[in-house]
């Protein structure tokens, strides 16, 4: 696969209370062209950090991010916004409450470009329709729009400068299951026509095996497994990852306590089949060219 | 089992100006004692409406029709001193979002006593305390001590709604009514959420109505569903069967689209 993005060692800490929280420790994953990159994970294993740091809002520790094998970590933010473009969870937040769509989109487009506001209006129609939607929302207010359309209308912000890379951060969790099918109906076909790259991150791992070419999966600041869709959801080798899966599909999940460790493997105080090894921090463990494991069980077979 | 809350020909119409917006539209159903019932539906459903509605907590534009039996007396036409005697004792509430449900300026212990002095009258400090750190077990909270202590931000959403719970149950009610209560958390804290109502359905003998839009849910927790579509009750069926078939079209449609984003490809 060609790299579109790689992130390499990325560190980013926190102080928090006298504490260091390690939101990324030493995180490296990949982004290929024109496919869909799930990062999986519950609330507060750094996700969303990782996805702030890749757009350049935090500056991180150490380590790089490479866009097509240039080196951005230290890039500005509007070089970053050209390529780099991100969808939030929840639409409401993401726009100006006061500003009509139109005027949402203009803004957005005058960024990199020096148009009139009637001489924008044929794009901003074109790009309406891509994202399914009629002009007459042009002249609407966020409170006016349904949640499934006022997504709509970010998503068609996000393409406005044609970026490379666009992060999906939880797009669909605050929308209903119908509005979720048809949003990510919409990006799929999105990335067919304009061969765009996404980083989706999700905890959902139905909607994630729904979406994705490849899967990460994140514990407390460190990606423990990696894998082509398939091979994740068929052949799981991370005890996290099971727990995840289990989770999603409504299976009966183990925690032996929620305490989290510092050193060695970070899962294993919640693990149920730790030994002694899991003290020490383990190595990637390979299972096959597209799959990749943190776990010193990873040999062993599981039922 | 006799039915403990029967809906009939509820009507609910919020007013908008010269508009008025149809929420729910003439629904007429009962649940059963000790059930775990489930509501589904997509947002403007009227699923919460129908919940506000339960509890006497519909908002001032709103107009009502028809009746709601609890244990057999109609409690929708009752007025707010009443329905306050009601509301927490008899229906216990939890909604979506736990960090909502809190003072954010008490601690989970000092709000614990508030709710087991006035709603109670519990006035023995050590019976107090000891009631507390039953509930919070109860609801798998493994350090309770810690907890009472513990301000509402210094918890996670998984343990707030856990101690949201817990304050539910500390008032005894016949029917525990969640809305949405696990939307706002994360899979493996959800999963753990459902879990624990089935075990506290048993435990407590108490009858669960479950609010929400995942229909996965609904398939592993409740007894019986209904389908709620614009404020029209479309069906009501056990889950399996409603997973197998579907009578109403727009159900058929809801499990299609379901099935589409759960199945691979």
């Amino acid at each position: 696969m060609s790299k579109l993005l790689e992130v390499k060692n990325l560190k980013k800490y926190f102080s928090h209370h006298h504490c260091l929280v390690k939101a990324l420790d030493e995180v490296s994953l990949e982004i290929p062209h024109g496919k869909t990159t799930a990062l999986v994970g519950e609330s507060g294993c750094g996700k969303t950090t990782l996805a702030k740091t890749i757009l350049g809002f935090y500056r991180a520790q150490d380590g790089s991010v490479f866009l097509e094998g240039k080196n951005i970590t230290a890039c500005r933010r509007r070089f970053l916004a050209r390529n780099i473009q991100i969808v939030f969870q929840n639409p409401y937040v993401s726009v100006d409450p006061r500003y009509t769509v139109y005027a949402t989109l203009y803004e957005a487009l005058t960024v990199f470009k020096k148009v009139s506001s009637q001489e924008a209006k044929p794009e901003l129609v074109n790009l309406l329709a891509q994202v399914d939607l009629s002009p007459e929302v042009f002249h609407r207010y966020p409170h006016q729009l349904s949640g499934g359309q006022l997504q709509r209308v970010c998503i068609a912000r996000s393409l406005i400068n044609r970026p490379k890379l666009i992060i999906l951060d939880e797009p669909t969790s605050a929308l209903d299951i119908t509005t979720t099918l048809k949003i990510l109906t919409l990006l799929k076909r999105l990335q067919k026509e304009l061969g765009v790259s996404y980083l989706f991150i999700s905890h959902n791992l139905k909607l994630v095996r729904f979406m994705s070419d490849y899967v990460w999966v994140m514990y407390y600041g460190k990606i423990v497994e990696w894998g082509s869709q398939k091979e994740l959801f068929e052949n799981p080798r991370h005890p996290y990852t099971r727990v995840l899966l289990d989770a999603a599909y409504q299976r009966l999940t183990e925690t032996a306590s929620e305490t989290l460790e510092t050193d060695g493997c970070r899962f294993r105080a919640r693990c149920t089949s730790r030994d002694k090894r899991c003290q020490a921090e383990p190595d990637w463990q390979e299972i096959s060219s597209e799959h990749f494991v943190r776990c010193h069980r990873s040999g062993d077979t599981y039922v | 089992m006799s039915d403990i809350i029967t809906f009939k020909n509820l009507g609910i119409r919020y007013r908008d100006g010269h508009k008025a917006l149809l929420a729910l539209d003439n629904v007429t159903f009962s649940v059963k004692e000790k059930e775990i019932f489930g509501i589904v539906g997509e947002s403007g459903s009227g699923k919460s409406t129908l919940a506000f509605a339960l509890l006497g907590l519909l908002p001032e534009n709103a107009v009502g029709a028809g009746q709601i039996f609890f244990e057999e007396k109609d409690i929708f036409s009752l007025p707010e001193s009443r329905m306050r005697e009601i509301r927490g004792r008899q229906l216990g509430v939890i909604f979506q979002e736990p960090a909502s449900s809190f003072n954010p300026v008490l601690s989970i212990g000092y709000q614990f006593r508030e709710l087991l002095i006035h709603k109670m009258q519990v006035q023995d400090a050590a019976q107090r305390r000891e009631i507390m750190l039953s509930y919070l077990k109860e609801v798998g909270l493994k350090d309770p001590l810690r907890i009472l202590d513990s301000y509402p931000h210094q918890l996670s959403g998984g343990q707030l709604q856990r101690v949201a719970i817990a304050y539910a149950l500390s008032l005894k009610p016949k029917v525990l009514i969640a809305d949405e209560p696990t939307s706002s958390l994360d899979v493996t804290v959800e999963s753990q959420i459902i879990n624990l109502f089935s075990y506290l359905r048993d435990k407590f003998n108490v009858t669960i109505i479950f609010i929400t839009h995942n229909l996965d849910l609904v398939g592993v927790l409740c007894d019986r569903v209904a389908v709620l579509y614009k404020g029209q009750l479309r069906e009501i069926q056990e889950p399996a069967a409603l997973f197998a078939a579907p009578k109403d079209p727009y159900t058929q449609e809801l499990i299609h689209t379901f099935s589409q984003l759960t199945q691979n490809e």
